[in-house]
């Protein structure tokens, strides 16, 4: 395969099917740099300017049988496991246009290659926004985020993409152009192939355009924080007794070292949640007063700095060295800190001379080159960014760490993804992949009518071959 | 729905003119291992009692299924779906049959499973908002038992009282509140399904973010062609603090639905937003679900807000204002529950009320982008006026989901190629506005043939191989959804298409 690839041939064939000027090869090694896929630089970066493009593309690439890469900016190839050969990496980011916008509607269709920034801008005109904040990277496009069905914070208020996907228009592994689902809010016509393609992680081919369901801007925007204190366990639960008495927008649980990080003060050194509240100006206030009565500790944060904070907190990821998530039911909160706490400590190199707990919370209070860790709290979620620079992670001991605690987390049903892996850490990966053998199973059968060649992100689907 | 006004008899194989496979016939020894399995009680197989699975709530079709049978778990499921297909019986679920579409009829005469013994809430996990439940649980019921914990269950389709979350999950069901809260399947977490091969298998459900395809969500909508869901994990919701409903009172259909479009357009979003015509109160207020509307106005808006007091009323201000500037004659306010309900019940038994006017009733479910609805309305009720059609419009306006309701007499042949050839009609209009053939009822039996007004045969065939990585044989469902030219080629021998091999 691989010299399929660095053939003259293959590469001439693919610059006549994609255009002129889309296909960088090898000897632009530089150029390809930067699009390295899980550590692997990639055979070449082709950059279609249409879906037709991309569906010749793939074609191609399956007829000779050339491992694929879907990328939108590029911002998310470094997670996910190494790929077994250097892939063509196919982007989307010239596929940037508004297919259509009715403001009236609230539903955009768009090219997937359109940025966030970008859409985010058009929407803002007529005072209507898509709902999604996830880890942000400039250049990060929208259709990405779809097939990663990446979210952020707002997920506590908005849900996740598969709330938010109206119609796909995707090209198959085997280079079929297909259009699923409509410009419609509710539409039951045939499978809903539209959420199979969303978080399919390009492994059945590449969203080349899709419609979105969008939402009017809030007239107020409001950032709330309570200090709640130096235990996890303690702010676990008043995060949760804030789920339980108000709606929000957001609702996040900060560690103190992020805490004094990104909300300065207001963490009084310690845990830090934050809440956002969005809507009618009486809809904010009633929910203020609320979390005043709840946690009289209940700050607002000016304007600029609930701005840092989000902004912050959204792009740590595409920072990090390492970025793992964990999962549980979000009433399992507490139980689901103490086991990131445990894996932090334990593979801290600090761990073998101070003792697993003492790194841990030295890590957690604000050590220099600690980890950082917030939670979605009102899905159960946290989430654990370690900075550039991973010298001092003994790496079997938290290997060993993943098998023990982490395999436990697992099999009281929680659940553990990868957001960022480095090549020299690839030998941590514990994938779990579906709880159901079963279900893998039909993952892999349903992956195989869509790429029958098996192009498309081979050994990096989560699920199987 | 459309053509479909004609019987759908198992002879004839679903209407589609293609000869389905015959049935085997139920042989004595099987009957005695699904006994021995379902119980006595557990499997109905005399003529006299399988009458009443003939037809769903779609009424037009009918077709008898080989006999019909009720297990009491997965696990009964899973041994009599082996037992019939190990002898190559097809089987169609069902819920409560009150499915619009034809999607619950056995229309290649298989046998029925249908989930009426599967009646349990097995789980409900208060403080993670989830709940675990059979199949055969009645929308309303799973409310109900969340009620004490301050939780709901969020879609509401009008056949609540009777219908079952494992009918809803079959169709992806809608329902009034969907315009804020979303469709069926935005509040399922998980799934345990029975496959054809008698093959249990868990999709999703995980206690924290699931990996992999999103299963559920391609489950969700398939009408029974992948399998039987058996055990569901559904999301509830936190009861609303304060209701507040409106009914704008409108004499000009077309005021009404651009009012439709100010309220979303102003930012607010209310849980429901609810469009009845003329037509359609004069057959409510003439029923035993009378709400006191006044019969001489063109349309009402049911408008329905709900959260915190200070937000709902302040949202529902807003919203009257808008509807006044608009053109409403009067917008008036539901006082207390009482008057909440009665407007309610009114716009969820219109269906039923219409069913007094004429023998028959035929419901499209065509989805139109919002800004469409004026300049479609206006068409749909134009067509109706050309074919000299009595048609009433329930809908739900802000989601542009429509409802044109045709009622006649199917024993009037003449009628019947008027109501056919109208129906055809309004779906093109949909369809040419950027619309959808079915927003929530599915295809089904009676839609198969729309299917092309949107999708290629290329991407129907795309489906055919999704269906067949779940049901090799093709003997769950069959005969639904998928036209039957597509679904030949899916069977044939060889396909000229790149697909899978």
């Amino acid at each position: 395969v691989t010299a399929t690839i660095a053939s003259a041939t293959f590469l001439s064939e693919l610059q006549r099917v994609a255009g002129a000027g889309a296909v960088r090869s090898r000897t632009e090694a530089d150029a390809l740099a930067s699009w390295a896929v899980a550590g692997v630089v990639p055979a070449a970066l082709v950059e279609p300017a249409d879906a037709a493009g991309v569906a010749a593309v793939l074609a191609l690439c399956s007829d000779a049988g050339v491992p694929v890469e879907a990328a939108g900016g590029g911002t998310w190839l470094a997670a996910g496991a190494v790929p077994p050969a250097p892939p063509v990496v196919v982007s989307t980011r010239r596929l940037r246009t508004v297919l259509e916008y009715e403001p009236a509607d609230l539903v955009a269709g768009i090219q997937a290659g359109v940025t966030h920034a970008d859409l985010a801008r058009e929407l803002a005109a007529h005072g209507q926004m898509l709902p999604l904040d996830p880890p942000a990277r400039d250049g990060a496009t929208v259709g990405a985020t779809f097939a990663l069905a990446a979210a952020g914070p707002l997920r506590a208020g908005y849900g996740t993409p598969r709330d938010m996907i109206l119609g796909v228009e995707i090209v198959t592994g085997d280079g079929r152009l297909f259009q699923f689902g409509g410009r419609v809010v509710k539409n039951v016509a045939g499978y809903d192939i539209v959420r199979l393609a969303t978080g399919s992680r390009g492994s059945l081919g590449i969203i080349t355009a899709l419609y979105v369901l969008l939402r009017s801007a809030p007239a107020v925007d409001s950032t709330l924080t309570i200090a709640a204190g130096p235990s996890a366990a303690a702010a676990a639960a008043v995060a949760l007794a804030i789920r339980d008495r108000t709606e929000c927008d957001a609702l996040e649980l900060l560690a103190p070292a992020l805490a004094t990080e990104l909300g300065g003060e207001a963490a009084a050194g310690g845990w830090l949640v934050a809440v956002r509240v969005r809507g009618s100006e009486a809809a904010v206030a009633d929910v203020t007063d609320r979390l005043v009565a709840l946690q009289p500790t209940t700050r607002a944060l000016p304007h600029a700095a609930a701005a840092a904070l989000w902004r912050g907190l959204s792009s740590l990821e595409a920072g990090a060295s390492v970025a793992l998530r964990l999962g549980d039911a979000p009433a399992a909160l507490g139980g689901t800190l103490e086991t990131a706490l445990g894996l932090v400590a334990a593979g801290s190199v600090a761990a073998g001379a101070g003792g697993a707990g003492a790194a841990g919370d030295a890590a957690v209070g604000g050590g220099a080159g600690g980890w950082r860790i917030a939670a979605h709290a009102a899905s159960g979620i946290v989430r654990l960014w370690r900075p550039p620079g991973t010298a001092d992670i003994d790496d079997a001991a938290w290997a060993a760490a993943l098998d023990g605690a982490g395999a436990d987390h697992m099999r009281r049903g929680g659940s553990l993804h990868w957001a960022v892996l480095p090549p020299g850490l690839a030998g941590l990966r514990r994938d779990p992949g579906p709880a159901d053998a079963a279900a893998a199973a039909l993952m892999q059968g349903i992956a195989r009518t869509f790429d029958p060649a098996g192009i498309m992100a081979p050994g990096r689907r989560g699920y199987g071959p | 729905m459309t053509d479909a006004t004609m019987d759908t008899t198992p002879e004839a194989g679903g209407g589609n003119g293609a000869t389905a496979p015959p049935v085997p016939a139920a042989s004595p020894a099987l009957l005695k291992r699904l006994r021995d399995v379902l119980g006595v009680d557990g499997v109905i197989a005399d003529p006299g009692s399988l009458l009443v699975y003939e037809t769903d709530g779609l009424t037009a079709h009918r077709a008898r299924p080989l006999l019909v049978l009720l297990p009491r778990d997965t696990a009964e499921t899973a041994t009599a779906v082996r037992l019939l297909t190990d002898e190559g019986i097809p089987f169609v679920a069902r819920g409560a049959g009150t499915g619009l579409s034809g999607g619950a009829l056995a229309v290649t005469g298989a046998a029925v499973i249908s989930a009426a013994r599967l009646r349990q809430v097995l789980e409900l996990d208060a403080p993670n908002r989830r709940a675990r439940v059979q199949a055969g649980v009645v929308n309303v019921e799973l409310s109900a038992a969340a009620a004490p914990h301050g939780l709901y269950y969020a879609p509401d389709p009008s056949s609540q009282t009777v219908c079952t979350i494992g009918g809803n999950v079959a169709e992806n069901a809608g329902g009034p509140h969907c315009l804020k809260y979303g469709v069926t399947t935005n509040h399922i977490l998980g799934l345990t399904v029975v496959l054809s091969d008698g093959s249990i298998v868990r999709l999703g459900g995980g206690s924290g973010e699931d990996t992999g395809l999103d299963l559920t969500g391609l489950f969700v909508g398939s009408e029974g062609t992948f399998g039987i869901a058996t055990e569901i994990d559904v999301r509830l919701l936190p009861l609303p603090e304060a209701v507040q409903t409106l009914a704008a009172l409108f004499d000009d259909v077309d005021d009404a639905s651009r009012a439709v479009s100010a309220i979303i357009g102003a930012g607010l979003l209310p849980a429901a937003l609810e469009m009845v015509d003329q037509e359609a109160i004069r057959a409510i207020e003439a029923s035993a679900y009378a709400a006191g509307l006044p019969t001489d106005i063109a349309a009402a808006l049911v408008i329905e807000f709900d959260g915190s007091a200070a937000a709902v009323a302040a949202d529902a201000e807003h919203a009257a204002e808008l509807c006044r500037a608009g053109g409403a004659r009067d917008v008036q306010r539901a006082a207390d529950e009482a008057g909440r309900q009665r407007l309610w019940y009114a716009r969820k038994k219109a269906f039923g009320a219409m069913g007094r006017l004429a023998p028959d009733v035929l419901v499209q479910d065509a989805t139109v982008p919002r800004s469409r609805l004026p300049a479609v309305l206006r068409e749909i009720y134009s067509i109706a006026a050309r074919y000299e059609l009595r048609m009433c419009n329930m809908f739900h306006a802000g989601d542009g989901n429509l409802h044109p309701t045709i009622v006649f007499d199917r024993r009037d042949a003449a009628l019947v190629v008027r109501v056919q050839a109208a129906s055809r009609e309004m779906m093109r209009a949909c369809v040419a506005a950027g619309g959808t053939i079915t927003g929530e009822h599915g295809v089904g039996s009676d839609k198969r043939e729309y299917m092309s007004m949107i999708f290629s045969d290329d991407e129907m065939a795309a489906m055919c191989d999704i269906r067949r990585v779940f049901d090799p044989l093709g003997l769950a469902n069959p005969a639904k959804i998928l036209p039957i030219h597509v679904c030949r080629e899916w069977v044939g021998p060889a396909t000229k298409r790149a697909g899978p091999a």
